[in-house]
């Protein structure tokens, strides 16, 4: 399956780490992997792994682009800390046409975030985490059981 | 590669999403109900939970803005910039579409050349 992994402002400390930790599940388990992120975030991605061990064979483009350039893909993930994020994710379902799985998180869950994203049919989980990930890689696991 | 910034843009507002909606709801009466990745202007997408609220007045296009970090904000972009932006991409369709008719097969390849890869 070809997956398209949505990420916003890399501001969480928890967000790049989580993510490369999905890419490893993802990967394992023989799928396609396209990244849309800001430039921070994708800087991030890239200083995190320079042996390039993870990211390796790994697409990516400016979340901004991403729009423009529509392509197919099985399955879209999300992660929604902020307002922004949750209409990125919004919009890229309404783009792709895809099954979006998303995962709402913060130091405290903003439940019109939830609503917002279940209005528009995308499956939601929701972790409260900010430093510490564990939370949030429970939640992934089952998001990835479920794609 | 067009962005907002190829534009002389005003910020009228900052806020949520559902915030910056209101606000052109509120203030603006011809207002049109777009939906969530069409392209408002020339590179630039809307971004949002539909039904998005694009007004036009006077000689401007108002619409809600989002990035990524600061969250969204309502624009106001000079109905003649919109205007020339709408005919290039006209144009663009007429040459893209005389293009496509020789290169159907590829598709695939160009969408793989338009991502980079790690």
């Amino acid at each position: 399956m070809r997956i398209l992994i949505i990420l916003g402002c890399p501001e969480p400390p928890l967000l790049i780490p989580s993510f490369i930790y999905l890419l490893n599940m993802l990967k394992n388990k023989g799928h396609e992997i396209i990244i849309s992120a800001n430039p921070a975030a994708l800087k991030l991605i890239e200083a995190s792994d320079p042996e390039k061990h993870y990211i390796k064979g790994v697409g990516f483009q400016n979340i901004d682009e991403g729009l423009k350039n529509k392509f197919d893909v099985d399955g879209i993930i999300g992660f929604a800390h902020n307002d922004p994020a949750v209409n990125y994710i919004i919009t890229y379902k309404a783009v792709y046409g895809a099954k979006t799985l998303a995962l709402v998180f913060g130091k405290y869950i903003n439940q019109e975030f939830v609503r917002n994203l279940e209005e528009e049919g995308v499956i939601t989980f929701t972790a409260r985490a900010f430093h510490n990930p564990t939370p949030v890689l429970v939640k992934l696991k089952n998001i990835v059981n479920i794609l | 590669m067009s962005c907002i910034d190829n534009y002389n843009y005003d910020i009228l507002h900052k806020g949520s999403f559902k915030e910056c909606a209101q606000y052109i709801k509120n203030n603006y009466k011809n207002i049109r109900n777009l939906n969530a990745g069409e392209e408002v202007i020339e590179g630039v997408m809307l971004i949002g939970k539909p039904p998005i609220p694009v007004a036009y007045h006077d000689d401007y296009i108002i619409f809600p803005y989002t990035k990524p970090c600061y969250g969204t904000y309502v624009l106001r972009v000079p109905l003649k910039e919109y205007m020339q932006s709408h005919k290039e991409k006209m144009n663009k369709g007429k040459d893209k579409k005389d293009r496509k008719s020789g290169s159907d097969s590829g598709s695939v390849k160009n969408i793989l050349s338009k991502l980079k890869f790690w």
